[in-house]
């Protein structure tokens, strides 16, 4: 039967209807996210991964998480606008899929990726970038990270252009560059803006808040937080990275945290097949797990020395206390401030036996204020005085020190007295803790005698950084990224982490004076051979002046289970995790399917 | 009457008990150099000017004495202050940890008394016998070996066996569970924890059973009670044991404290995030507020666990009830 009229006629009206309405959804589907594409990227959905973190995370707001729990959670669920890769340490884009550079060399004008929308649908754009510096930068939010971001102890200047697009201003150039952005949170305005009024942001995250609340761009969303116990992260559906073959990412469905104290109960756990991974083994674990690592089809990765060098510095402050007594009885300050004395006291230790016999040879020896993990930055050619006892003993003859009654102690001062040193160490970290006893053997034998004094963490930094009630101390630092100009209160004179002298109003050494100006010159540089240059002076000043005597870097030592696939390990933290939205996981056994794109 | 006036003593006790322990802690704590946020001022990406406002918005700038008074005028309103590592208020995360430590303490206590007694009573009787011998040996070595290193033992024959999970309170996929299926999930892993704290609890009390069954096995009336012919059954139970009891029931309230330092070992080796895990994070965190409120629990628990102990004795032991009135009659 053939339609009548009426019916054609209704027939074509459906089809003026129905097209644009379909011809309007498709156009609305190519306008959704400009995602980041990762080219040589491939992988399948689906998995869940278990790993563990030492302690519960005290919020799940990247921009106040200082613990390393709370950032090994709060990152896996919010995104930056510029990422440091972790394998390359270059600078990429994330959330800012591209940055100009104005003449003026302060000015950056960034252009925020379009259609990203945060974990709960709503979209992301300016507005959000705005307010998040705004939380950044109000002393209410309690956050740690606006350190990070403040130049000369101020921030940026931060405007909104249009949607998608913000201008950044500092107060100078920067020589790091955006870098100073790197896991700094952007945070859903609409979502925070009441809590931000009312002063209250800083807890809005935290360990009570319900999942659905916690709203943010990661790869990963909040799905379940059992307090010491664990806690669950679910594959964001919103995430705006590809892979090459247009997979939308992460490929986990989960990665869940089992929060475990104890480093030596993780690694049993590790090896039984529990975790997937484990981050950072100490070398008995290593050694131990090393025997099943085929049987048990896990993989162990020793990734050479990290960021963390340990050293042995002496008090060379001044400075009274209140009652006017020196911190350093100032004969002995003096002997320190030779730098004779120093590079004696650094010739006698003997760095392969401490890197064999407390790291079990999971160790680098060091000579500089850098590891030499850090590849990009660190300078082989760095002079280092040899490990000698006899040269040590001349070293220190040129001191004015000599053992002139022969019991094997050196004298010193007027009238002369036995040289011996009050030598601190952290209690309970047994690396140092061990360190300082070989520390004192060494130097016995160059006639220097250590009295070692282990202390609780907490006394030793208030004595440290307050009261400078010290005369020599084993300690050291962990940077968080290579590039050394986040760590310029360290080198600065007057910065409070210039260990053994912080706080200067000006510097009292010329050494420090040179190296002061070299790392103004880093900081403020936006050539890159210019601050290579200013870097490479101020490792060779150190070289030679030992303020702070390099020992050891340990090793990165990392597990992980065959079964996890698309690890890049790295030695900046996270090491396995870094990338979380790229691994993969096999959820059967070894021999079973092998990973391929999968829609 | 008797034991209403008792009750009421013991609660003035317990106020008195936990305001001295609150004040001897925060007392103790201010000895302690630096605060929650010292060691934030190694990092040299935080500025000393950050840590200075951290310390201010949280009151630790001001003198020990102002955030003690501080501390007690807001406990009135049953505000016990807030945890910095935790950022959550302290009762909440003490609550929690108690309900938690007592999933283990419980048991532990329970099978270690029990079990204690049955050894005990059978070291008792058959203390010149094989199996007496064997129990004495068995129990000076499970009361040699400190908490940690039954911990880290089973933790590693746990590892090598696969028998039981390696710590924490439930598996990964436990609210996935039916409710038997949970049962046994908490069982499973209950196992290891409950029973490395209840292998000194029993040591303990079946060396103090075995001796009071000894020594009251030659009291008079236990003779008399032969030579009156009643049986062994009724002489063993209402002469022998029930006397016996008195000395494990005068015990069984400070073992509660041995339980809860215990506990602390072993919450921390097998992931159980109880009161002792808490105590560890705050005292290695310097988390003042968190350390006064945990310090404060374990009080309330260990004079509870006490006054449990004294009203049982009360209830059982007639002789107990004389003597509290002033003396024998």
């Amino acid at each position: 039967m053939h339609p009548s009229s009426r019916e054609k006629n209704v027939a074509v009206l459906c089809l003026f209807i129905l097209v644009p309405v379909l011809l309007t959804s498709a156009a609305a589907q190519t306008q959704s996210a400009n995602y980041l594409i990762r080219q040589n990227l491939s992988g399948f959905r689906g998995g869940d991964l278990v790993t563990a973190i030492n302690a519960d995370p005290s919020t799940f707001n990247g921009m106040m998480a200082a613990s390393f729990a709370a950032r090994m959670v709060a990152d896996r669920i919010s995104a930056d606008l510029v990422h440091i890769n972790r394998e390359t340490f270059e600078l990429e884009p994330a959330l800012a899929e591209r940055w100009d550079l104005a003449k003026d060399g302060r000015t950056y004008t960034l252009h925020l990726r379009q259609g990203v929308r945060f974990s709960d649908g709503s979209p992301f754009d300016a507005d959000d970038v705005v307010f998040s510096f705004q939380v950044l930068e109000d002393p209410r939010s309690d956050s740690v990270l606006g350190s990070q971001v403040q130049i000369d102890g101020a921030f940026p200047s931060v405007s909104k252009i249009d949607a998608h697009t913000v201008r950044l201003v500092f107060a100078r150039p920067v020589g790091m560059g955006l870098r100073c952005l790197d896991s700094v949170p952007m945070l859903p305005s609409r979502k925070l803006a009441k809590a931000f009024q009312e002063g209250k942001v800083a807890s809005a995250w935290g360990p009570a808040a319900q999942p659905q609340d916690i709203v943010s761009l990661g790869p990963f969303r909040l799905k379940e937080y059992r307090r010491g116990e664990r806690v669950v992260l679910e594959h964001n559906p919103y995430y705006w990275k590809k892979d090459k073959s247009g997979q939308v990412l992460p490929y986990l469905d989960t990665i869940t945290f089992i929060i475990i104290p104890d480093r030596n109960a993780e690694a049993l756990r590790f090896e039984s097949g529990e975790l997937d991974m484990v981050s950072t083994l100490n070398p008995e674990n290593y050694a131990s797990l090393r025997r099943n690592e085929k049987e048990r089809n896990y993989t162990l990765r020793d990734l050479g020395p990290g960021l963390r060098v340990d050293f042995l510095w002496f008090n060379l402050n001044p400075g009274k206390d209140k009652s006017g007594r020196a911190f350093v009885d100032p004969q002995k300050r003096a002997l320190f401030e030779q730098v004779q004395f120093r590079q004696a006291v650094s010739s006698a230790l003997d760095r392969d036996g401490i890197v064999r016999s407390i790291l079990l040879g999971l160790g680098t020896p060091q000579f500089g204020p850098i590891s030499s993990g850090n590849k990009p930055w660190y300078r082989p050619e760095t002079p280092r005085i040899p490990s000698d006892p006899a040269h040590a003993k001349e070293l220190l003859a040129q001191a004015g020190l000599k053992d002139t009654d022969g019991d094997g102690v050196v004298e010193f001062g007027e009238p002369r007295r036995p040289l011996e040193i009050d030598l601190l160490a952290p209690r309970g970290n047994a690396v140092r803790e061990r360190t300082a006893e070989v520390i004192k053997e060494n130097l016995s034998k160059i006639g220097i005698r250590i009295n070692l004094q282990p202390v609780l963490p907490n006394e030793l930094v208030a004595r440290l950084l307050g009261s400078f009630n010290y005369e020599a101390i084993v300690f050291g630092f962990t940077p968080t990224d290579v590039a050394p100009d986040l760590q310029i209160d360290v080198w600065y004179s007057s910065g409070k982490n210039h260990f053994w002298h912080p706080g200067q109003s000006k510097p009292q050494r010329a050494w420090e004076a040179e190296m002061d100006a070299q790392i103004s010159r880093l900081v403020h540089n936006l050539d890159p051979a210019i601050r290579k240059a200013s870097f490479n002076r101020v490792q060779e000043i150190w070289a030679t002046e030992m303020p702070a005597i390099p020992t050891i870097a340990p090793h990165i030592i990392t597990g992980s289970s065959n079964r996890v696939g698309n690890l890049r390990p790295s030695i900046l933290e996270p090491p396995l995790l870094w990338n979380a939205e790229e691994l993969t996981k096999r959820s059967d056994g070894p021999s079973g399917k092998q990973p391929g794109a999968r829609p | 009457m008797r034991i209403f006036a008792f009750i009421l003593r013991g609660i003035g006790q317990l106020a008195l008990l936990a305001f001295l322990v609150i004040s001897a802690t925060f007392l103790m704590s201010s000895l302690i150099p630096g605060d929650f946020f010292t060691r934030q001022l190694l990092d040299p990406t935080i500025r000393l000017e950050t840590v200075q406002q951290l310390r201010h918005h949280y009151g630790l700038d001001q003198p020990v004495h102002v955030q003690y008074a501080r501390w007690l005028r807001n406990s009135l309103h049953l505000d016990f202050g807030y945890s910095l590592f935790y950022q959550r208020a302290v009762v909440p995360i003490v609550v929690d940890a108690i309900s938690k430590t007592l999933w283990i303490a419980l048991p532990a206590l329970v099978l270690g008394l029990l079990g204690g007694i049955v050894l005990g009573t059978l070291h008792g009787i058959r203390s010149n016998r094989l199996e007496g011998h064997a129990l004495d040996i068995l129990s000076t070595l499970a009361l040699s070996f400190p908490t940690l290193v039954l911990g880290l033992g089973a933790l590693i024959l746990a590892s090598r066996t696969h028998w039981f999970p390696l710590g924490s309170m439930s598996s990964i996929n436990a609210l996935q569970l039916s409710v038997w299926q949970w049962l046994v999930d908490r069982i499973r892993h209950l196992a290891l924890p409950v029973a490395c704290l209840t292998v000194p609890i029993l040591a303990s009390v079946e060396r103090i059973q075995s001796a009071a069954t000894r020594t009251g096995a030659k009291e008079l009336w236990v003779r008399a009670a032969r030579a009156r012919g009643l049986s062994s059954r009724t002489i063993f139970f209402r002469h022998l044991l029930r006397p016996s009891l008195n000395n494990v029931l005068a015990v069984s309230g400070p073992m509660l404290g041995s339980v809860l330092s215990g506990s602390l070992v072993l919450e921390v080796i097998f992931s159980w995030p109880g009161l002792g895990r808490i105590m560890y994070d705050a005292v290695f965190n310097n988390d003042l507020h968190l350390l006064v409120g945990s310090a404060a629990a374990s009080t309330v628990l260990l004079v509870a666990g006490n006054a449990i102990a004294d009203l049982l004795m009360l209830v059982l032991e007639p002789r107990t009830r004389t003597l509290s009135q002033g003396g024998l009659r």
